[in-house]
């Protein structure tokens, strides 16, 4: 079942023309993934998708609901999640604190329970902070929960940023670049990872330029170049298209 | 579990702060109490609208100020009974301060901190020139006593009371808030307001709740001063009043409650002990606050200076 | 009577622009509202008057002294009290640190020269010069051709010149402009430098058209060049030129036709509405946030 529906997604900005005329879809459950050289729109369509920027043209339709004129807060409630390329931890506050703020829109509490029932307020907020302990565990930081977000090392704040979006129970997962900066023991332990989403019903779409990371976890890969679809495949066959290997390395004269 | 000693903690500090008075029966010192007590909810205030949602508001003193003026024509023109008025003071402040902060939505923040200054600055020159409303220059005077029941709020004793009752009030229902969803929206916003509102925070509303609610708790701060004074005048709501409000914050650290309170006592100490320099007393308040800045960004007793210098071996530097 | 009121509001607005550049300028480049412009041009417009009263210098000689000195306690603010604080995660502590910073350089002036209003002579000494067989008020049409003037020379500058491209560069990416070798603390410099002897040229004009001077200007104009930012879109010269001259026919109109103890409120309550309806201000452009 197609649960990600992008057509005709188009992105102007000034006389950069970032994302031409796409067509992606993701389905329940599985991985997606999209490569192609710095610049191609990759960033661009995730922002697009997420809500960060509007496209120009087309439609994006999430669960056969149209999404594409959503505000940015909204977006997280319909089921979709994301990281980001550059790392948007909330750097001053403890590891706790950030996946709590994942939960944000599932924490059912109000202002009345705050002030006027503060029992009540603290029974659901102790309900997020037991599922905060249950995706801490998955992702092995439940032992740092207290410690800063900007003490981690780095491999595990990319961590800390994907449990924070898995609090919100995506459906799919939108990650930029999950494995940037990583070392290859912690790529592989990422996408040993990403796979076990996969297991449990996580669709993602992810965009990376970790070549052995992106074959490996993906059921379909999809190539941009200059914002346009170059190709769409399983890795088997994009990683010995003719096409995608010249837009990387170049021409053979 | 932790959360059972806070209560603890609270409960006695709460029975403690209430047995004051009989120890310590010298009015001046009391007087300071009071003071102490009035500055702390202003400090509190304006730290869950700058410190913990980053709102640099330099108009806080003229909430303080609508609130002491609603309470002083409600109680003067009126004849409002005080627990009324006090409330309203909360509202009427709260209902001037969605001016600001609806048309401010949209644009950034920086154009937001100067507009709470120029509209301080208005509700200043307003009060000084509507003669006929807020008796100009002058100011409302005789503004009559609160009244509880039987009990006539008229003493240094009396309004330690009713300042502490304020007080622990504000301190309580503001450390509920920030330990809830609500607190963690206000800080997810101040650390990172696009991941936030990717993280499903609808930012504009929450900054907006964020304001209204500090705003609130400083007009009750100005009810309390109307009566507590029995006279306003519109030179009590000047912008470096204001600025003072942020320099306690900063001074105790922001995105702590409890650690404002440190911090109203250090200034307060300060700009009684620098009295008699008079005529220096914005320079002192300006050369604080450069300075402070420039050497601890994030305030001296404050939570992110205690942590950097406790883990220091920790830190690494992030890409 | 209209037309005397629009001019008068044409040159006030002139006087206006002078002050709402530099303001603008360093908002463009650092997005930090400057606090300490009034006062520190305010300070100039002092030094000024003192040379030029007290001690009976040269107008001229007065003016260029006070513009030099005013540039440079610009640049000196800037050095300390908001080079260290220039990192984004600062944005608002560094607004503390200006506010402080106005207070410093208030209450220093206030100490000298005291709060009263003093007299500031008009440093033209014909009160109406003949153009053309017509008789004009000199000071106004002095104004407003010293404002075409620098206005004009400004955007040759930015647009022509080595150390104005600079700026311009430093104005879009700070980062990427050091990296291309554009020395920026130095041309942060200069545009403080800049900003300050315009508002000193602004300041002595004010005072001379209207013969007074006082410490509370130096506040005034802070917020007056913050208005004119918003109405014409800040972070660009032209845009404060047109708010400002927007803000000073609206002040003339208000302080003549309504009162001028309202002007501020009535001022003010635009501003709410153009905020609520053009965020932007006219020529503003919305820079997006790279994500």
């Amino acid at each position: 079942m197609t649960l990600l529906r992008a057509e005709e997604i188009d992105k102007k900005f000034g006389g950069i023309h970032a994302v031409r005329n796409l067509n992606v879809s993701v389905d329940n459950g599985e991985i997606v993934g999209m490569i192609g050289p710095n610049g191609s729109g990759k960033t661009t369509f995730l922002n697009i998708l997420s809500g960060i920027y509007r496209t120009d043209t087309g439609k994006v339709s999430f669960k056969n609901e149209d999404i594409t004129k959503l505000p940015l807060h909204c977006i997280v409630e319909k089921g979709i999640a994301r990281t980001f390329q550059n790392l948007r931890i909330f750097r001053n506050i403890t590891v706790l604190e950030n996946v709590l703020i994942g939960r944000h829109h599932l924490i059912k509490n109000s202002l009345l329970n705050v002030f006027f029932n503060p029992p009540l307020s603290r029974k659901i907020e102790k309900s997020a902070y037991l599922k905060a302990i249950e995706i801490l565990e998955l992702v092995n930081l439940e032992k740092q929960k207290n410690e800063l977000a900007r003490n981690l090392p780095y491999g595990k704040q990319r961590l800390l940023e994907i449990a924070r979006a898995l609090m919100a129970e995506p459906n799919l997962l939108l990650l930029d670049e999950p494995t940037a900066g990583m070392n290859p023991t912690e790529a592989d332990a990422l996408c040993d990872f990403l796979k076990e989403l996969k297991a449990k019903n996580f669709a993602l779409f992810v965009i990376e330029h970790n070549m052995k990371a992106i074959m490996s976890i993906s059921d379909r890969i999809i190539v941009l170049n200059a914002g346009t679809k170059l190709k769409e495949g399983i890795p088997k066959d994009i990683q010995r298209d003719k096409q995608v290997q010249e837009i990387y390395l170049g021409k053979e004269d | 579990m932790k959360k059972n000693k806070n209560i603890m903690a609270i409960i006695l500090a709460v029975a403690l702060s209430f047995l004051v008075p009989s120890i310590v029966k010298n009015y001046y010192w009391l007087g300071i109490f009071n003071l102490i007590l009035m500055y702390s909810i202003l400090g509190l205030s304006l730290n869950l609208i700058f410190g913990f949602t980053n709102l640099l508001s330099v108009g806080h003193a003229a909430f303080y100020g609508i609130g002491a003026y609603t309470t002083a024509i409600l109680l003067t023109r009126y004849n409002f009974s005080f627990f009324p008025a006090l409330i309203l003071s909360g509202l009427v402040a709260v209902f001037f301060s969605l001016i600001l902060s609806i048309s401010t939505s949209r644009v950034r923040g920086d154009y937001f901190t100067v507009i709470t200054i120029v509209f301080g600055e208005i509700f200043r020159l307003v009060m000084q020139n509507w003669v006929s409303f807020s008796n100009g220059a002058v100011g409302i005077v005789g503004i009559p006593a609160p009244q509880f029941f039987s009990w006539r709020i008229i003493s240094e004793k009396d309004f330690y009371f009713l300042g502490l009752v304020i007080f622990w009030f504000t301190y309580i229902t503001l450390n509920l808030l920030v330990n809830s969803k609500f607190g963690r929206a206000f800080i997810a916003i101040r650390e990172d307001e696009l991941a936030a509102s990717a993280m499903g925070v609808h930012t504009v509303m929450y900054k907006i709740l964020s304001f209204s609610i500090g705003v609130f708790y400083a007009g009750l701060a100005g009810s309390y001063y109307a009566v507590y004074n029995t006279a306003i005048a519109p030179s009590s709501f000047t912008l470096d009043e204001s600025c003072l409000i942020i320099i306690m914050i900063v001074l105790g650290g922001i995105g702590n409650l409890t650690a404002t309170i440190p911090g109203v006592i250090i200034m307060l100490v300060a700009t009684e002990a620098f009295r008699p320099l008079y005529h220096y007393r914005l320079l002192m308040i300006g050369l604080i606050m450069v300075v402070l800045l420039v050497r601890y960004p994030y305030g001296i007793l404050g939570i992110f200076n205690k942590i950097t210098s406790m883990r220091k071996k920790y830190i690494y530097r992030k890409v | 009577m209209f037309t005397e009121v629009l001019i008068v509001g044409l040159s006030l607005g002139a006087i206006y622009a002078l002050i709402a550049i530099g303001y603008s300028m360093v908002y463009g480049i650092l997005k930090l509202m400057n606090f300490a412009h009034g006062d520190v041009y305010a300070f100039g417009s002092f030094i000024c008057y003192m040379l030029l009263v007290k001690y009976n210098f040269n107008p001229i000689l007065s003016i260029i002294i006070a513009m030099i000195i005013g540039g440079l306690l610009a640049s000196i603010v800037e050095i300390l009290a908001y080079r260290p604080l220039r990192a984004p995660e600062y944005r608002n502590i560094s607004m503390i640190s200006a506010l402080g910073v106005a207070y410093i350089i208030q209450n220093t002036s206030e100490n000298i020269w005291s709060r009263q209003v003093h007299f500031f002579p008009s440093i033209v000494s014909n009160p109406f010069v003949s153009i053309f067989g017509i008789k004009v008020p000199t000071t106004q049409y002095l104004t407003l051709g010293i404002v075409i003037l620098v206005v004009g020379g400004l955007n040759l500058f930015l647009k022509h010149h080595k150390i104005g491209k600079a700026i311009l560069c430093a104005s879009q990416d700070i980062p990427a402009a050091s990296l291309m070798g554009i020395p920026i603390n130095r041309t942060i410099s200069i545009v403080y430098l800049l900003g300050g002897m315009l508002g000193v040229i602004g300041g002595v004009l004010y005072a001379s058209s209207y013969n007074v001077l006082s410490i509370s200007m130096g506040f005034s104009g802070t917020i007056v060049a913050f208005e004119a930012s918003v109405f014409g879109g800040i972070g660009s010269i032209n845009g404060a030129l047109l708010g400002a001259l927007i803000l000073g026919l609206l002040h003339s109109l208000v302080g003549f036709y309504i009162s001028t103890a309202y002007r501020d409120v009535i001022t003010f309550a635009i501003l709410i509405i153009v905020l609520l309806v053009r965020p932007k201000g006219i020529l503003g452009r919305y820079v997006e946030e790279k994500v």
